[in-house]
């Protein structure tokens, strides 16, 4: 089967499954062929090693592609859509199409990343809607879960592999995934600190967080980082609902978790994903938790929101 | 903010007493400094980290504002 742009929507989302590195190269090397011949931006952003094998593979060529190792820019799923392919693809606003290689989703990804990742996939066809770019996801199906791999097919709606290209019958709709994806969190593995919080107390939010960042040994920028983050959640708490807002603080491997809980919904799919428009002052606070944090988790239901902030030390 | 833009010459903050401000609050003051005008500057005066830090990943494009090194 022949799959080709629409009209109305000149996006493209595909999934790339590969067992080996042939199969990567011979996926990949190609695409990012065509588009340095049409004269294509190309980003590629695939963790360190694969960029190494894309990078051998272009020989000459790799000076004209942009790379990325996705295991830094996109450590947290939450920080991709933003950071990497939107920024890409606003830096090159004039290009007739984009091309990216992205690849959010590997076998070392964790159970608690793993939600978060299969959301961002989904998003991604939401937040790209009518932008003339492809992007391609390469999965490793040697080494992933065929659970992940039929997850793969449930959010492109193109599959490429070495026999071909096809629509993908198990496609989605974007905001079905998310949502049976927002599942409920798993309780802290150990006791939680607990603040709760109204409008006057973001300064005792503040506190608390640095606080308990400065204890479990994080270092000083990210402790910087982390207070800013859980400002803007609280700070939305605060705006936008009724309230009191919880704020629970626990450290778990090496990292220092905040959640924050409200009893408001979070409808807004893509908030923290796309920026608003120059002028807008406000907007901004959730695209800045997804650039500065490890991992953002979210969990919303009928009667309110979770939001977990993850921070390495 | 509206004043700032209003006046003459260069906008000089002295931020010694901030705190702490959030997105919302960076963003008032970039977007204010945008519209200032030819030949126009926003300095910031000893602002707390968390609005350099702010300044760098929201609004690195904009070339009016300006921290005093002094």
């Amino acid at each position: 089967m022949n799959v080709v742009a629409s009209v109305t929507n000149p996006f493209l989302h595909e999934a790339l499954f590969y067992r080996d590195t042939d199969e990567y190269q011979n996926g990949t090397l190609p695409f990012v062929q065509a588009g340095l011949d049409a004269g294509d931006p190309v980003l590629v952003a695939v963790p360190g090693p694969n960029v190494d094998v894309i990078r051998a593979g272009l020989n000459g060529s790799a000076g004209k592609v942009r790379f990325a190792d996705m295991a830094q820019a996109g450590r947290n799923p939450g920080r991709i859509i933003p950071w990497v392919l939107n920024a890409f693809l606003d830096e090159h606003a004039g290009a007739e199409r984009v091309r990216v290689i992205g690849e959010p989703i590997w076998a070392e990804r964790s159970a608690t990343e793993y939600p978060a990742c299969v959301q961002h996939e989904a998003l991604i066809n939401l937040a790209f809607t009518g932008r003339a770019a492809t992007i391609l996801c390469p999965y490793d199906v040697q080494r992933l879960d065929p659970d992940v791999v039929a997850d793969a097919e449930s959010t492109h709606p193109i599959l490429v592999d070495k026999t071909g290209r096809q629509a993908s019958a198990a496609y989605g709709e974007p905001e079905n995934v998310v949502a049976a994806f927002n599942r409920p969190l798993p309780s802290p593995p150990v006791p939680a600190d607990t603040l709760v919080f109204g409008a006057g107390d973001l300064p005792r939010v503040r506190q608390f967080v640095v606080q308990h960042a400065n204890w479990a040994g994080m270092s000083p920028q990210r402790v910087d980082d982390l207070e800013m983050a859980v400002n803007e959640v609280a700070t939305n708490s605060v705006a936008h609902t009724p309230g009191p807002g919880t704020l629970r603080v626990w450290k778990e491997a090496g990292t220092v978790v905040c959640e924050v809980r409200d009893p408001g919904p979070f409808d807004n799919l893509l908030a923290g994903r796309i920026p608003p428009p120059p002028g807008s002052p406000g907007g901004r606070g959730l695209l800045l938790v997804n650039h500065v944090c490890d991992l953002v988790r979210l969990y919303t239901h009928e009667s309110g929101t979770v939001i977990r902030l993850h921070m390495s030390l | 903010m509206c004043p700032f833009i209003a006046a003459r010459g260069d906008v000089h903050l002295e931020l010694a007493q901030l705190r702490f401000v959030d997105a919302h609050g960076a963003s008032i003051l970039a977007r204010t400094a945008q519209q200032l005008g030819e030949g126009r500057r926003m300095v910031l005066h000893h602002p707390p980290r968390v609005l350099n830090r702010l300044l760098d990943l929201l609004w690195q494009d904009v070339p009016t504002i300006e921290v005093s090194k002094a």
